[in-house]
């Protein structure tokens, strides 16, 4: 325990600095995730086969272990001098949180009361009119929380970013590994730990604020 | 306006779901579509407003063929309302009222008068619900929002498909009576899809009875009740529709002037023998009712006894006929007499009005 605070004390530079980079991976990846996600499953839904198709993909994306798919990245990525760093690490990140996205998306778009649409369409609204105004504010806290489970998964995955000199909270965690210094892995779990903790924690929030104020309230 | 369908056909696939119909929709009047589930009333429905696209046949708005207004303008300018109502539920009552004229590009100014207007007129307070969401009002209350909703732009053609469908029925009952005060004020042309035959009397000026895609009988709504076409019409009507149909009959519609009334005091017996009629209705000296005799009974009695013996029922303007009926059937008599509120004699309801041809 004293090696712990010994070590908090004399690297927070260091952690501060890791602890950005891990965010920034998860940082960048996420708005590329969201506009890819969110729009593939607006189109897709209310097709169901095709749906059925592009879950499956994306569901077996996510099965490749972070590992090996980061290596992958390497590899697809060297011919553009692109192998190591950030890039390789956003885009895995951005291909582990389609999955969440694009099926939540879907789900949310497809819930919605059929009756609604149908009193939209009545109404004389045009196709594009009850998208903006009707599914996707209706569909917003579906949305919301398939971001959120993607961004807490990604906190988790951009430790593996380490190993291909991304950086991030991954180097107390494998360096700790290591050079068996217990007090460096601590550090490493603790942060990513309250990390998890804290996004989820402020993506409810968001996720609170955004969601229409009338599909809050219960009935008197 | 009136609509006009004619030859109307609608396949899904090999499955024909309307089969070459023709209607008249009268203008300012409600017609109700009514048949069993499937019969192909709704589809019907959608077709008049662009939802679900004809297969062959034709629909015209005052003579224009539908294939002439752009889709989207037409529905815009055909209220709708529907059997879940479909209020949107991210949006409070004036968002939800607002859609249609917001879409027509109306000033702020205006929308905020017009949907006070249409509180008003459905009966919600303006003030207390405006900003209330769906999930804060009852069943009741939002089957007004959606009518005022599709009231917003002030439609010349409502289509309403079984909206008061999910609604207990004490406050179903309730909603049609408004609903009929309401449609006295707007004279809109309104079709009306239901299954309950109870309402379609009730609403209908006009029925028209679907069956498999195909319309049975359609006619003025006592035209079908006493003239059913068919043995399917007759069956869904039910055996009793006559005498259902006098809960929604008002007295004050089928008043009989012709009566005998005298003052109690001018009363001696050559006055009653003379009445043409088998009552006699007796008043006080300043013309108010007192009851009612039959003339055999007045034979009977001496004219002191008169008092003692007058019968003192009788019906308000504003009961039905079926009140009318039940007081002719429990006390064994064939005239009833109305008052006013004023205790003045209106005139009576004979039995022979109550179940006369129309």
């Amino acid at each position: 325990m004293e090696n712990f605070i010994k070590y908090i004390t004399r690297n927070y530079e260091i952690i501060i600095k890791e602890l950005l980079n891990h965010l920034s991976i998860i940082g960048i990846a996420l708005p590329f995730a969201v506009i890819i996600g969110v729009s593939v499953g607006i189109i897709i839904a209310g097709k169901p086969k095709i749906s059925k198709i592009i879950i499956y993909i994306s569901g077996m994306f996510m099965t490749i272990p972070s590992p090996a798919l980061f290596g992958i990245m390497i590899i697809l990525l060297a011919p553009f001098n692109a192998g190591l760093g950030k890039p390789p690490a956003v885009i895995a990140l951005i291909i582990y949180s389609l999955l969440p996205m694009i099926r939540n998306t879907v789900n949310a778009v497809n819930s919605l009361d059929h009756n609604i649409i149908e009193a939209a369409e009545g109404m004389g609204m045009k196709n594009y009119q009850i998208l903006i105004k009707i599914r996707i504010p209706l569909a917003l806290p579906l949305i919301m929380s398939g971001i959120r489970s993607s961004v807490v998964m990604g906190v988790g995955v951009a430790t593996i970013g380490y190993y291909i000199a991304a950086g991030g909270l991954g180097y107390f965690i494998f360096a700790g590994l290591s050079r068996s210094r217990f007090e460096m892995i601590l550090t490493g779990v603790i942060l990513t730990a309250a990390l998890g903790i804290f996004l989820n924690y402020f993506i409810l929030k968001l996720e609170d604020i955004i969601t229409p104020k009338g599909l809050k309230i219960s009935g008197e | 306006m009136p609509i006009k369908l004619k030859n109307l056909t609608k396949k899904f696939g090999d499955y024909t779901a309307v089969n070459n119909i023709t209607l008249s929709i009268e203008d300012s009047k409600i017609t109700v579509l009514i048949g069993p589930s499937g019969c192909g009333k709704t589809t019907t429905l959608k077709m008049i407003n662009g939802l679900i696209k004809r297969t062959e046949g034709n629909i015209f708005f005052n003579e224009i063929s539908i294939d002439k207004i752009n889709p989207i303008d037409l529905r815009r300018r055909i209220g709708y309302v529907i059997q879940e109502i479909g209020l949107f539920p991210h949006m409070n009552v004036y968002q939800n009222i607002a859609v249609v004229p917001k879409l027509l590009g109306w000033k702020e100014n205006k929308i905020k008068n017009r949907i006070n207007e249409l509180l008003e007129l459905v009966n919600l307070n303006p003030e207390e619900n405006i900003f209330k969401y769906p999930k804060q009002l009852s069943g009741g209350q939002k089957q007004r929002v959606g009518v005022a909703r599709a009231l917003a732009a002030d439609p010349e053609i409502l289509l309403m498909d079984e909206p008061f469908g999910a609604i207990d029925p004490i406050n179903r009952e309730k909603l049609q009576d408004a609903f009929i005060d309401i449609q006295e004020k707007i004279k809109k042309t309104i079709v009306f899809v239901t299954h309950d035959i109870r309402e379609a009397i009730k609403l209908g000026d006009s029925i028209s009875v679907f069956n498999t895609g195909k319309i049975e009988q359609s006619g003025k709504t006592f035209e079908i009740i006493k003239k059913p076409k068919n043995k399917f019409v007759s069956n869904l009507i039910g055996n009793h529709a006559e005498i259902n149909t006098l809960e929604f009959r008002k007295a004050e519609n089928s008043i009989d002037k012709d009566f005998s009334a005298v003052k109690i005091n001018a009363s001696d017996t050559n006055l009653l023998k003379e009445q043409k009629n088998s009552y006699v209705i007796f008043l006080d000296d300043n013309n108010n009712f007192l009851g009612i005799l039959s003339k055999e009974k007045i034979s009977q009695l001496s004219t002191e006894n008169y008092l003692n013996n007058l019968k003192t029922y009788f019906i308000t303007p504003d009961s039905t006929l079926l009140d009318a009926a039940g007081i002719m059937l429990s006390k064994g008599i064939n005239t009833v007499p109305v008052i006013s509120a004023e205790k003045k004699v209106l005139g009576v309801i004979k039995y022979e009005t109550i179940f006369q041809e129309e």
